[in-house]
């Protein structure tokens, strides 16, 4: 008995009955047996004719459903008065950080930007028996992070909410830097200056150097709309609206001398989304489009080069900063469930992303001036999306499927010469902007078979096929084969494995246009190369006699990749997860702790000559995460405790094996502790008292970015960045009031 | 087309042999599988309760062991709504006709479960699912059917939870903590080195993964796998001028996005993440060891010390990602 004929037993309720029992369909398909016996041949279109009959919708009309209730003694004089609820809570607090920049993870308040603050917050949720809702809440009014959330309608007939979020980020490491007006488009060097030809030589430099922390703030305002005009059509609007401001590090280089340059982010971006909804009897559509938008303030940096420069005319660069574009995606999806025995969904997309910002000149420098082929990008993407997923379930216990994807992304832009201009001093060789555009299809058969009450095997054939232009390679085809085999014990406890192996193949390598620079030609790109993949994960959790709700989970997952028909480049990657977690309830406490291993790991190779390999690098990352949660209701009389700690140990090695034997770089280290503990005192029946207290500890030793100074480097006059070794406390209390 | 590129033998094994299983369910003796709920064949149809949620909420208090009335301060429990459960059939809208778990049962003997739902039902996940899918078919539902989530045997309840007031995968500060339930590894990779803010709720799973279904691999959101990055990321979008063809195709193949041991989420740091492509002329791939010394092909961000515009440049001189 499916849920379906239940609902169909209801007045209100229209879906088709379910078949149970003995229907037509059995009848059928014993028939066909006997033939079966006596002309095998026949057996497979014999049972094609019977699934077909078995899953029609006639047959279903013969199925046993439950009779209806009668709703008129459903008078639940049992529930809840369907009065008017309303419920107004104010809350504040103060907060003492002994350094900023704490995150509060998860918790009320989320951002303290100074030494002590005071914060507000409230919320109001009003409900009545004719389905009007309201529920608005402030958070943290008074820290850098405040959020607001409007959310109000009739359920049922309509629904508009408004949030709106401050999201800030820091770096954790902060830098220096010599220029004046960081953080804006045109950065300058003081007139006391003085230029040199390595880092090391500009005297002027440790005297004009100021600090500088990398960082931006997010403010997000989200409106959403929701109309429902009758039970089966639904209309939705969604419109996000963002802007950044803040400042990043960013280079620019002239030939072989780099600065890092404090360069401004002020940008906006908004997306619309507009959608309307049919849903039917056996199928349902949706029609959506999707528009977004993004604007850049700056189109360019400029900045004075701090070197001494090649020519006199080149003593500025300038970089283009990320240009204004625009997207518009229409997607109509469609779903068909009138078959008990069969079900499909598609989907057909088009887009386009484009983009048309006036071009920068082609150098500063005005003795290199010439005119470029187009004053504008136009810059052009078009998008074709095609998705079909068929499923057939001819038997309660078995289920296959049949799903094809296309993805098609043509570049359209123009092709043009140009004649680029390097560090502001000489004219290249002509280039032509390439279109790299790719096609992407997907096919998947699967097999879907419970074997048992408690028991499942899936196996499936995924082909790739991607063709690309512009690139080395033009088409690959990557076939996976998988399965998994799923146990559910009505102990409580379940197992499942899952084996893959995959094999891509392509078409050869070619080398890119006359006007491309050439690359060594045993270099393959990972993505593009010839590969062999093998994946298996296992998943077992068991439950614990100890306490109702304990279990254990362990899962265990690897990943190989083998490259091996790359001589040059990446040859061989692996990743490996260990992870085990136990839950339980015991003696009202809720206890979760984790712990779990990652291992990544890459071997490639390169060649130094422009030859073949001659030196091999092997790197291997290993993390080791853990963490801890407990939460306790009437620890202490009217007292609620909440812990949760989280700790993170990375750790990143390479090691360089060349003719003059191998060597090992420093390790690179990451280390994150991080504790955060709720208590909440019921103090009154309308007055909770909180207390939070946040601990945070991270440092990390990266030799490629720490302890270089800001002229360590002849020929890049770095950011200066220190290795972040910090450990911070806050502490808040907080009243929560309710009226 | 792609299906006329497959090999004849691959197509004709494995076609065959997801066709014969299938097909072998129809032509041969039933194999046991999970029980239907409503009992054996030739047993009468489970019926409703007398009278509906009353019958249920003279058990199911707030002091009981299964407190529900919670419910009503859920969108379920709302009777204005014409499409809400307690418009219809109450609690057996979702639970099932319980007229069997409300009867009488006899010294010694045990109460039978609600056909769905609850810690002891003996419904499939299948058959809970089509419970909440007959009001929920469509929305974001509409690819659920051979979704990974479907196949993976997850019922509604495993994520979701009806009868509390704020359902936590709904929120906010709680959806990470729910996914985070099984998926461990993306959990521990949040705690790297470079992480989105997952961990603090300022990024859910939700703004980049449907988990009702999608039309793309690992549940991401959009028509592309990149779509779903270009809503923080819009100023990677382009397109541009210079394009990098590997951006346009897929963020994943240089970041690991739920956190890596690297700068930016990179899956590897340069120069060695860029060597496992690139080995152009005038910049021979050199092996730079630790005895090297600092160089500005090694140190702070290596091959990106000058190639800045990694994601594609806007500029005429920027063929090489320089500008």
């Amino acid at each position: 008995m499916s849920p379906a004929s239940h609902q169909l037993a209801a007045p209100s309720r229209t879906k088709p009955p379910a078949p149970q029992g003995r229907t037509p369909g059995q009848a059928i398909r014993n028939s066909l047996l006997p033939a079966w016996n006596t002309t095998k041949r026949l057996w497979l279109p014999a049972s094609i004719l019977a699934n077909i009959l078995i899953s029609s919708p006639a047959t279903a009309q013969h199925g046993v459903v439950t009779e209806p209730p009668d709703l008129e003694n459903w008078t639940c004089r049992y529930c809840p008065e369907a009065g008017i609820q309303q419920q107004l809570s104010l809350h504040t607090g103060l907060a003492a950080g002994f350094d900023q920049d704490l995150r509060f993870a998860g918790a009320e308040l989320d951002g303290l930007d100074q030494a002590q603050q005071i914060w507000l917050g409230g919320q109001l949720r009003h409900r009545d028996p004719l389905g009007f809702s309201l529920h608005a809440e402030v958070h943290g009014l008074g820290l850098d992070e405040p959020r607001l959330q409007l959310d109000g309608g009739r359920q049922g007939h309509y629904r508009l909410a408004l949030n709106y979020r401050e999201l800030n980020y820091r770096s954790r490491n902060s830098g220096h830097s010599p220029y004046q007006g960081m953080g804006s488009a045109s950065l300058q060097l003081p007139a006391s200056w003085v230029s040199a030809g390595r880092t090391q030589d500009m005297s002027a430099l440790p005297a004009l150097l100021k600090p500088y922390q990398a960082g931006h703030e997010r403010r997000r305002l989200q409106l959403d709309a929701a109309w429902t005009p009758a039970p089966r059509w639904a209309f939705a609007l969604d419109l996000d609206h963002e802007t950044r401001r803040g400042s990043r590090f960013l280079t620019g280089a002239f030939l072989t001398q780099s600065s890092y340059l404090p360069a401004p982010i002020d940008d906006r971006s908004e997306q619309l989304r507009l959608q309307g909804q049919w849903l039917g009897e056996h199928w349902a559509t949706s029609l959506s489009y999707t528009g977004a938008r993004y604007a850049n303030q700056f189109d360019a940096l400029r900045w004075d080069h701090p070197f001494s420069p090649l020519t006199p005319d080149a003593a500025q660069g300038q970089l283009a900063l990320p240009p204004g574009n625009q997207s518009h995606q229409l997607q109509l999806t469609g779903q068909f469930f009138g078959m008990p025995k069969w079900q499909a969904s598609a989907m057909l997309g088009l887009g386009r992303m484009s983009q048309d910002e006036s071009l920068l000149p082609v150098a500063l420098n005005p003795t290199l001036a010439s005119a470029l082929p187009r004053t504008s990008a136009a810059a052009q993407v078009d998008t074709h999306s095609a998705f079909l997923r068929l499923n057939y379930r001819p038997r309660r216990a078995v289920r296959l499927k049949l799903q094809y994807r296309l993805h098609a992304h043509d570049n359209s832009t123009p092709r043009q010469v140009f004649t680029p201009v390097l560090a502001e001093s000489q004219a290249t060789a002509q280039r032509t902007n390439t279109n790299p555009s790719h096609r992407d299809q997907q096919l998947k058969l699967e097999m879907d078979q419970r074997l048992h009450a408690q028991a499942r095997l899936q196996l499936g054939l995924t082909q790739k096929l991607r063709r690309r232009e512009d690139q080395a390679r033009r088409r690959s085809n990557e076939y996976k084969l998988w399965s998994r085999l799923s146990l559910r014990p009505r102990t409580g406890a379940s197992f499942s494995t899952e084996v893959s192996a995959a094999r891509r193949r392509g078409s050869a390598f070619e080398p890119l246009g006359p006007d491309q620079p050439p690359q060594n030609a045993y270099q393959r790109a990972f993505n593009l190369a010839d590969r062999e993949r093998l994946h298996s994960v296992m998943r077992l959790q068991l439950p614990i006699a100890l306490a109702p709700g304990s279990h254990l989970g362990i899962q265990a997952e690897y990943i190989s990749e083998d490259f091996q028909a790359s001589s040059l480049g990446l040859r061989a990657a692996s990743q490996a997860h260990l992870n085990t977690d136990w839950a339980t309830q015991w003696g009202g406490y809720a206890l979760r702790l984790f712990g779990s291993l990652d291992e990544v790991r890459f071997e490639q190779a390169g060649s130094s000559t422009f030859a073949e390999a001659d030196w091999r690098a092997d790197s291997r990352d290993l993390i080791q995460a853990a963490g801890l949660s407990v939460e306790r209701a009437g620890l202490l009389p009217r007292t609620d405790l909440q812990l949760n700690y989280q700790y993170s140990h990375g750790r990143g090695a390479i090691r360089l094996a060349q003719r003059q034997g191998p060597s090992d770089f420093p390790l690179l280290r990451t280390r994150l502790h991080a504790l955060a503990l709720n208590a909440r005192h019921h103090w009154r029946p309308n007055l909770d008292l909180n207390l939070y207290y946040r601990f945070e500890r991270f440092n990390d030793e990266d030799w490629q970015q720490h302890g270089l100074a800001v002229d360590s480097l002849p020929g890049v006059l770095g950011p200066g960045q220190d290795a972040a070794n910090s450990a911070r406390h806050a502490v808040a209390v907080a009243a929560d009031y309710r009226f | 087309m792609s299906i006329c590129r497959l090999p004849r033998r691959a197509v004709s094994l494995v076609g065959s042999a997801l066709l014969i299983l299938g097909l072998n369910q129809i032509a041969l003796a039933e194999a046991p599988v999970a029980a239907p709920v409503s009992g054996d064949e030739d047993s009468a149809p489970p019926s409703y309760s007398r009278r509906g949620a009353d019958t249920c909420l003279k058990c199911h208090d707030e002091d009981s062991e299964f407190p529900v009335l919670t419910i009503f301060e859920t969108p379920h429990g709302q009777r204005a709504d014409p499409r809400s459960p307690f418009n219809g059939l109450q609690c057996e809208a979702c639970h099932g006709p319980a007229a069997d778990h409300a009867g009488r049962v006899a010294a010694g003997e045990t109460r039978p479960p609600p056909p769905y739902f609850g810690p002891h039902s003996t419904a499939g996940t299948t058959e809970q699912n089509q419970a909440c899918l007959n009001c929920h078919q469509a929305g974001s539902r509409k690819h659920w059917t051979g979704s990974e989530h479907e196949a993976a045997d997850l019922s509604c309840a495993s994520c979701h939870r009806v009868h509390q007031p704020h359902d936590p995968i709904l929120s906010p500060l709680q959806q990470n903590a729910v996914c985070s339930q099984c998926h461990t590894r993306e959990l521990a990779q949040s705690l790297q080195a470079s992480a989105h803010p997952l961990h603090n709720g300022e990024l859910r799973c939700g703004d980049c993964h449907a988990a009702h279904g999608t039309v793309q691999d690992h549940l991401l959101s959009g028509m592309s796998p990149n779509d779903g990055c270009f809503g923080c990321h819009a100023e990677k979008r382009g397109p541009f001028l210079w394009e990098h063809a590997p951006v346009s195709e897929d963020c994943g193949l240089c970041h690991q996005a739920h956190g890596a041991n690297h700068p930016a989420l990179l899956k590897q740091r340069p120069p060695w993440l860029c060597q496992q492509c690139h080995s152009q002329a005038g910049h021979p791939s050199l092996a730079m060891s630790p005895e090297s010394g600092p160089s500005a092909m090694l140190s702070l961000r290596s091959c990106n010390n000058c190639h800045v515009q990694v994601h594609g440049s806007n500029h005429p001189s920027g063929a090489a990602l320089l500008r």
